[in-house]
């Protein structure tokens, strides 16, 4: 008699943990579709476009419009918790040469940290430094971008993925 | 601490020379006239904001006070005037936010603060001075010196706010207030410069903003004006090229119809040689016809000759042939006659016989041949 209990209790947990494994791996299932589907509905909105200048910024992550401000060139600021991006129209007959010297003139007393290809890095000689992150980007025949990352430099590494996921969704 | 202000209040008040070095920085600056300018003047923002330490913001607004003299530099050398002004009076709001962060950083006992102090003072001195050069100048219009003479009031203000703030200090020296009483009253004070340089940057704000706006408008008007010079060159260049276009077919309609004309005048040469070439033909088809009928005239004159000279000699030949008959019939008459007298043999009268015969038949022969 125990033994057809102790049977009974046996086939009971049993069935119990593989309908519990099913319904998991169905909650994973449906969880990884609406993921996708929220990567695609995100992909297909946009953030910021601008016509005129032919620029368009997906929607990603966290980060959010702050202002455009339309002057001699085109600037739009995006933030991201302690990170901020200005992205910037340059005249294309301009090198990233003589861009990377005028930044640096505008900047002050700053430590040059990388100089590379596309790419210019420095941080402020402050207490607390910020740290700015220069990228250049070739958009059409009259003009190209800079995008401009901006964030303390105690949370540089943190800002890092949000940075490259940004320059991503930049057309 | 009364060595500093001292300091400060004798560089605002004798702003003389020393600007040299300071000039020969200007070369560092962004140029108003900048496509970047906008954009370094927006980093500067953004800078400002992720910087929390006031000590740090107060030496940030302190570079940027400084940048802005400079650029005002730049902008008074290309002759914007307007432009100059706008950044002198940045300059000092920077300046004022510059001494509100650091208020509040000696309210919060920051130690750096003092020596932040220090290096303000030392760039408000440089400012100042400069400031004093900029107002000495002979080609600066009247209304920009009235800009810079209320920049350096408003440096008077910042150097009137460091007094406060020795003075404080001195209570707290002399134990008139306590430690926190210090604080307490400084951080009074930092609120007020706080408000007062809120209120300022706000207002210069507002103003670059606006110069901003009017110097968009301004490039856009120049723009306009460049594409209006652009389209006016382009219709110059459309009228001149419609004009060499009509020269140019004209030239070509006179062409064709020199072309036309020579082609005619070929034509009508062509024609007159055609004709020319076809009396000469058709004269040397009469020559020849007239050749012909007169080579045919002497062969009809030829044949005729010939057969009159036939007939002649046919009638010789019959002379001849009727003289023969006759001598022959003479001959025989006579023959006979020899016969008759030697007596006739009657073989030969035979051969006389068959004689007569052929000469008859040649007789009937020869007038049937005539």
């Amino acid at each position: 008699m125990t033994k057809k209990w102790h049977f009974a209790f046996i086939l009971f947990f049993i069935t119990t943990l593989l309908v519990g494994c099913n319904g998991e791996t169905e909650s994973d299932n449906s969880a990884e579709v609406n993921q996708k589907e929220n990567v695609e509905s995100e992909e297909n909105e946009l953030l910021y476009v601008n016509e005129a200048y032919g620029i368009s910024i997906a929607q990603n992550a966290d980060w959010t419009f702050e202002s455009e401000v339309v002057s001699a060139n085109l600037n739009v600021v995006l933030s991201h918790n302690k990170l901020e991006a200005i992205i910037s129209t340059v005249s294309a007959d301009r090198t990233f040469e003589e861009i990377k010297q005028e930044l640096k003139s505008g900047a002050g007393d700053v430590e040059v940290i990388s100089e590379e290809g596309h790419t210019l890095s420095y941080k402020s000689k402050l207490k607390n430094a910020v740290r700015t992150d220069v990228y250049f980007k070739e958009h059409n025949d009259s003009k190209n971008l800079i995008i401009i990352f901006m964030s303390p430099n105690s949370e540089y590494e943190q800002a890092k993925p949000n940075i490259k996921s940004l320059l991503n969704h930049i057309n | 601490m009364k060595k500093q202000l001292f300091s400060l209040v004798l560089g605002a008040g004798l702003f003389v020379g020393g600007g040299q070095v300071f000039a020969n920085e200007t070369e560092e600056v962004v140029s108003p006239d900048s496509e970047l300018y906008d954009t370094t003047r927006i980093m500067e923002e953004v800078e400002y904001d992720l910087t929390d330490d006031a000590s740090d913001k107060a030496i940030l607004q302190d570079q940027y006070a400084t940048e802005r003299l400079k650029e005002s530099q730049v902008a008074m050398e290309s002759g914007d005037i307007e432009t100059a002004e706008q950044l002198v009076e940045e300059s000092n709001s920077s300046a004022e936010q510059a001494d509100a962060d650091l208020t509040e950083a000696k309210s919060s006992g920051d130690e750096d603060a003092e020596e932040v102090e220090e290096s303000l003072s030392k760039s408000l001195e440089e400012r100042s001075k400069e400031l004093t050069k900029l107002l000495e100048r002979e080609d600066l219009p009247e209304e920009a010196k009235q800009g810079i003479s209320n920049a350096i009031k408003q440096v008077e203000n910042v150097v009137q706010r460091a007094k406060q703030r020795e003075e404080l200090q001195s209570k707290l020296v002399d134990g008139e207030i306590t430690e926190e009483e210090f604080k307490s009253e400084m951080k009074v004070l930092a609120e007020t410069f706080k408000e007062e340089a809120k209120k300022n940057r706000e207002e210069a704000k507002k103003n670059r903003e606006e110069a901003r706006k009017s110097r968009e408008e301004a490039r856009k008007s120049r723009e306009e004006a460049r594409k209006s010079r652009a389209k006016a060159k382009e219709r110059e260049e459309e009228l001149r090229e419609e004009a060499e276009e009509r020269e140019e077919e004209a030239r070509e309609e006179a062409e064709e119809r020199e072309e036309e004309a020579r082609e005619e005048a070929e034509e009508r040469e062509e024609e007159a040689r055609e004709r020319e070439e076809e009396a000469r033909e058709e004269a040397e088809e009469r020559e020849e016809e007239l050749r012909e009928e007169a080579r045919e005239r002497e062969e009809e004159l030829r044949e005729e000759a010939e057969e009159r000279e036939e007939e002649e000699r046919e009638e010789a030949r019959e002379r001849e042939e009727e003289a023969r008959e006759e001598a022959e019939e003479r001959e025989e008459e006579s023959r006979e006659e020899d016969e008759d007298e030697d007596e006739d043999e009657d073989d030969d009268d035979d051969e006389d016989d068959e004689n007569s015969r052929n000469e008859g038949k040649d007789n009937s022969r020869g007038r049937g041949n005539q």
